[in-house]
């Protein structure tokens, strides 16, 4: 608090006219309308208001964490790396599923609405059970299938793969898991049985992979009731990914492997051994340190 | 795999649907525009027209078509939409069999219609 | 190690208090309808259903109703008298909508499920690529020819 204030001071001094917005800025304050969810009293969701003073670049997280910090601490919230890598605090914002850390407070307008996310159950406040759509994830085999079970024991060398076989799968291999697109999906919302645009993007993500033979495997799992033929290209999944993973495009890529078998039939091999050693005696040598 | 090949015949009824329906619905609601083009004759649902498709192979052929894949294409998606409301066992169970039962229920009453009106067009 | 676990004392099993109640949060069938603001294929998606299951109700009762043909000349001509009341009209004018919406949406969907339509994988880099806003151009030319065509078929059934 105290550096705060020093630093707005020193603020003043260099450009009065700064200060002024600046000052203006933070005494702007935003109406946060909060789901709370107590387990052991709650049979629903009730509303509660609190009034939180805004600063420029503040995330629907930051605003959070505030009134956790000033107003009530019983809130219950998940969130970590707080900078859209790790997937914890993905919320229902002004009837949108976001990670609270990447929205801005700024876009929202006066009042902001954060409920959990909906087609998940709720644990506490802002707590929503992630654990089914983790069990999907799960149940497509996310992880490189091989015959050569020598070779994934106790792997010798690199597999073979070019950067533009890389990029059939890349694109899906950024998924956080932090299950927006299950949010957005509308098939969640009636069907809990619906493995779900996460897992089943997930499961072209491992097909489309080169190094990779297990889509039998996967296509058992997947071309089931409640699998991938429960996606009727809504396309809502896609907007709601908070990293660019367009859910709705590999489940219509998976689809058309099912028809058409994958583009590659045999997994990549590894790569030669090298032939020879690049000469390191020759390479001139860097000179002592001088301190 | 089952479940893909259920799939893939509900895209490939699409497909004939779009050629099949269009022609049917062309002839039944673009009456004034094609008649104007002088591709059919006015009064398309007078009986002597309709009596007259139904002694036409052609037409025969393409209504028994129309109500095999209407009814599969139909059925199917109306499938899909009660398993994503009741997803119980047994709930598929009971939905599976009535959909079943009501599609061949319906083919056969339909194929029925059409097989006398081809004798009544015959007769004509 | 093994002395400080013979050292515990064997706790008794706690009777575990019944776990909390999870409140179940599935939007249902309004998540269907209406789920915030979604672009246009989103609410496509709803009306296609809609249109569907409307056509699945309708195909029986056609069947039934064309039927009456193999009773002769009179009972068809009786028939399509009943059917000429307004009311039929603005209900056969339905059907015609949601055939032309359900096709030409389907062709869409048809190839968006075979994936001709939607494009190939990119690097997600901000603003990120979506498949469906690639495939935006064929909605927008196949929606505007479903208008046109049911804007003729409306003009069609009310100079009848």
């Amino acid at each position: 608090m105290a550096s705060t204030s020093s630093r707005s001071t020193a603020v003043a001094e260099a450009n009065p006219a700064q200060a002024e917005a600046a000052g203006a800025a933070a005494a702007a304050t935003i109406t946060v309308r909060v789901a709370r969810f107590d387990p052991e009293k709650d049979k629903a969701l009730r509303w509660q208001e609190f009034s939180v003073p805004t600063a420029p670049g503040m995330t629907v997280l930051d605003a959070l964490v505030s009134i956790k910090e000033h107003q009530d601490g019983s809130l219950a919230f998940r969130s970590s790396c707080r900078m859209g890598v790790c997937g914890s605090c993905g919320m229902y914002v002004n009837g949108k599923p976001r990670l609270a850390c990447q929205t801005q407070v700024g876009e929202l307008g006066q009042v902001i609405e954060v409920a959990p996310l909906p087609n998940h159950d709720v644990i506490k406040d802002l707590v929503p059970d992630l654990s089914r759509t983790f069990e999907h994830h799960r149940a497509i085999k996310p992880y490189i299938i091989r015959d050569d079970e020598a070779e994934m024991a106790s792997p010798t060398r690199e597999f073979r793969q070019t950067p533009e076989e890389m990029e059939r799968y890349l694109q899906f291999a950024y998924c956080l898991k932090c299950s927006l697109c299950v949010a957005a999906c509308p098939t969640a919302a009636t069907d809990p049985l619906f493995l779900g645009p996460q897992a089943l993007a997930q499961a072209y993500r491992y097909t489309a992979d080169t190094r990779d033979c297990g889509w039998q495997e996967r296509f058992d799992v997947i071309a089931t009731d409640h699998g991938i033929f429960n996606c009727h290209l809504a396309g809502a999944c896609s907007e709601a990914c908070p990293k660019g993973v367009d859910p709705a495009l590999g489940i219509q890529l998976m689809k058309r492997t099912l028809v058409k078998g994958p583009a590659h039939r045999a997994p990549a091999p590894i790569v030669e051994e090298p032939k020879s050693v690049i000469d390191e005696s020759k390479r001139p040598q860097a000179p002592p340190p001088t301190v | 795999m089952r479940e893909t090949r259920l799939w893939q015949l509900h895209l490939f009824s699409a497909l004939a649907l779009i050629v099949l329906l269009s022609l049917h619905m062309g002839v039944q609601h673009y009456e004034k525009i094609l008649t104007g083009l002088g591709l059919v004759g006015e009064n398309v649902r007078d009986f002597a027209s309709v009596a007259g498709r139904a002694g036409s192979a052609w037409w025969n052929v393409l209504y028994v078509l129309l109500l095999g894949f209407a009814l599969y294409h139909g059925l199917y998606g109306t499938r899909r939409i009660l398993h994503e409301v009741w997803y119980s066992r047994r709930a598929t169970r009971v939905i599976d069999t009535l959909v079943v039962v009501f599609g061949l229920a319906v083919f056969i009453y339909g194929l029925w219609g059409i097989l006398q009106a081809t004798r009544m067009g015959g007769a004509l | 190690m093994a002395s400080r676990l013979e050292t515990q004392a064997p706790q008794a099993p706690q009777a575990h208090p019944a776990r909390p109640q999870r409140l179940p949060n599935r939007l249902g069938l309004k998540g269907w309808v209406y789920a915030g603001r979604y672009p246009v294929e989103r609410y496509l998606y709803i009306l296609h259903r809609v249109a569907g299951l409307g056509l699945v109700l309708y195909l029986p009762l056609h069947v039934w109703v064309t039927s009456s043909r193999l009773q002769g000349p009179e009972v068809w001509a009786r028939t399509m008298a009943a059917l000429s009341s307004p009311l039929f009209r603005f209900g056969e004018f339905l059907v015609l909508a949601a055939f032309v919406f359900h096709a030409l949406n389907g062709i869409r969907l048809l190839l968006g499920h075979l994936g001709f339509t939607l494009g190939r994988p990119a690097e997600p880099v901000y603003p990120y690529p979506i498949a469906l806003r690639r495939q935006r151009p064929l909605t927008v030319v196949l929606m505007m020819v479903a208008a046109v065509s049911i804007a003729v078929g409306l003009w069609e059934i009310v100079v009848r």
